[in-house]
């Protein structure tokens, strides 16, 4: 009897901490709805565009603030996913895609598509550089960290392929055509996901469904990480080709995520880390989670942006920066005695 | 008795260094078989090659019949547990959570706990004695405690071998003595179990077969009391030491290093 109770306790806190974050993720969609300069009425422009009557409501609504509160939810789950899932296949609270570089080389490969022009080559050129950056990344740290589960070789490979990265657009900067061209890239590079329209969100759309799904289907793999990687692969799991599986829905996820909203970090760091507990420290069940943290994280990040910024705005990845910085910190005290 | 794993002339190199020659290891039915040597003599990598973790350079081994690299992974993993060394949980997750993963083999990407899942986690949990602190966090434990948790891990999976890398290293006696006596009592019947020592006395009291490892090869092999001999210890770890036979088993007692050295 006593058995059933407790895992009643863990029912019941599973039951409850779902419909909790998604409660929460849907209120902050409404509410990034409503945010902006214009007063609109949200129902009124969805009713125009249901009709398909033109309106100035409908217009602000479908090309203003429909794609930024999209882009935030859809940004962020990327983020606290692949963070969550960096973090189970290295078995490292400090793994994060910014952390480590591949955030900043997925910018790199966007500022080299803008930078010479790819992008007239198609529309996928920009989620194409992100993801190449975002990928090559990946295999540098793991090339540089190698196997071990040592904390110090992967930040500081992280630390190396980030300095590589941000060199390299630093070099970038340093020959554009004009003021006009660095400063459009500077800013885009800061993080932000207003000004986007709805074929970014297309754009971004079966990138995210592709890496999502590999993420998520390596979640038994984590699962068995628990237990290491010798005995992982004593219980039959391959894990060579399924750590690529991450990395690749990492790399492809937030390689498209980065060449859209440019440098948004901490996400990833953050969420999983506070949601790990609630989720009893179960690297599969953090994944999903995470997801839905992230999406929270971003959008409310993005509200409060618009919400302090009168006139000339911040940026949502300054925002996040500037909370996730300390958090960092604070982070690696705590887990000292860990490593 | 029928043999479960068979290795014939087994080879490992790494970098074309020779980790193991020509090794040929049977483990039958209702066995514990116990390998034994020094330092580096390629014990692990042996129990590696055995669970199927790695490859053999050279050579073939065989799982009841089947040859181990033709053995899907699946199939393997249920057949096979593998403790690893000083193996402990690498999140704070809660000691069930722990043993439940013994059922991934089973389990598919969407499927449920089952029935049977649930009975064989009780039972492992049951059977390693761990029940107690079902609901501690794995990662808290003492290292004896861990050590049981993860044997219960292996329980759950209900393999017929359990290959077992130093599992009472580091323990005290009486769970070096608890850990000895769940892997006696799982090599029964059909089943059986392959373990890494370096306790002799243990190897002697516990192994139905002893293999003595010397620089990757087999030195000597047999009942405890064959291989467990004065020149044998002499040769292989450089080392007078006192054999008593008594009621209770072979007991060995080392007492001075040789003056020549390791050899």
């Amino acid at each position: 009897m006593k058995i059933t109770s407790q895992q009643a306790v863990t029912e019941s806190r599973r039951i409850v901490l779902w419909p909790l974050l998604i409660g929460l993720a849907v209120l902050l969609f409404i509410v990034a709805l409503h945010m902006g300069p214009a007063h609109i009425s949200i129902a009124g422009a969805m009713g125009d565009a249901w009709h398909d009557r033109l309106s100035v409501d409908r217009l602000i609504f479908a090309d203003v603030r429909l794609p930024r509160a999209l882009l935030a939810a859809l940004i962020g789950a990327t983020l606290g996913l692949s963070g969550a899932a960096l973090q189970g296949l290295l078995r490292n609270p400090l793994a994060e895609p910014g952390i480590i570089g591949v955030s900043n080389c997925a910018a790199l490969g966007a500022v080299i598509v803008f930078y010479f022009g790819l992008a007239r080559f198609g529309w996928f050129m920009l989620p194409a550089g992100g993801l190449a950056g975002a990928f090559l990344s990946v295999v540098c740290i793991f090339l540089l960290a190698g196997k071990q589960r040592n904390v110090v070789s992967l930040v500081l490979a992280g630390i190396a392929v980030n300095a590589i990265a941000g060199a390299l657009i630093a070099l970038t900067l340093n020959f554009a055509p004009n003021p006009y061209a660095m400063q459009e890239i500077v800013f885009w590079l800061l993080g932000s996901v207003s000004n986007r329209s709805m074929q970014d969100v297309w754009m971004l759309l079966p990138f995210l469904a592709v890496g999502w799904a590999m993420i998520f289907r390596s979640g038994p793999l984590l699962d068995a990480l628990i237990l290491g990687e010798e005995t992982a692969h004593s219980l039959g799991f391959n894990i060579a080709r399924q750590r690529w599986w991450i990395v690749l829905g990492i790399a492809a996820s937030v390689g498209a995520a980065v060449s859209v909203s440019g440098n948004i970090g901490f996400v990833g760091l953050v969420v999983p880390h506070v949601l790990r507990p609630l989720v009893g420290y179960e690297p599969r069940r953090l994944l999903g989670v995470s997801a839905v943290g992230g999406a929270i994280l971003l959008m409310l990040a993005d509200i409060t942006v618009q919400l302090l910024s009168q006139g000339g705005e911040m940026k949502v990845g300054v925002v996040t920066a500037l909370v996730g910085g300390p958090f960092f910190l604070y982070l690696i005290l705590r887990t000292r005695s860990y490593w | 008795m029928t043999v479960l794993l068979h290795a014939q002339k087994t080879s490992f190199c790494i970098d074309n260094i020779d980790i193991l020659k020509d090794i040929d290891v049977a483990v039958r039915a209702g066995e514990l078989v116990g390998l034994i040597g020094p330092n580096g003599a390629g014990k692990s990598t042996l129990l590696r090659l055995l669970c199927g973790v790695e490859q053999p350079t050279r050579g073939a081994i065989t799982w009841c019949g089947e040859k181990m690299n033709a053995t899907s992974a699946t199939k393997r993993a249920r057949d096979i547990g593998y403790l690893v060394q000083g193996a402990r949980a690498q999140w704070p997750v809660k000691v069930e959570r722990v043993v439940e993963l013994g059922r991934l083999p089973y389990q598919g990407f969407l499927s449920r706990e089952t029935q049977a899942d649930r009975v064989a986690i009780e039972r492992a949990m049951q059977l390693a004695e761990v029940v107690a602190y079902r609901n501690r966090i794995a990662t808290t434990l003492s290292g004896g405690e861990q050590t049981l948790v993860m044997l219960a891990r292996i329980f759950a999976t209900e393999p017929q071998l359990i290959c077992a890398d130093e599992p009472v290293a580091a323990l005290d006696p009486y769970h070096q003595l608890h850990v000895m006596e769940l892997l006696r009592a799982h090599a029964q019947g059909q089943r059986a179990a392959v373990v890494v020592l370096h306790d002799l006395g243990l190897a002697a009291r516990f192994c139905d077969r002893l293999y003595l490892f010397r620089h990757g090869r087999i030195f000597a092999q047999g009942t405890p009391g064959e291989v467990l001999t004065q020149d044998n210890l002499r040769a292989v770890y450089g080392i007078d030491s006192r054999i008593d036979c008594s009621e209770e088993g072979v007991s060995v007692t080392p007492l001075r290093r040789m003056a020549e050295g390791h050899p």
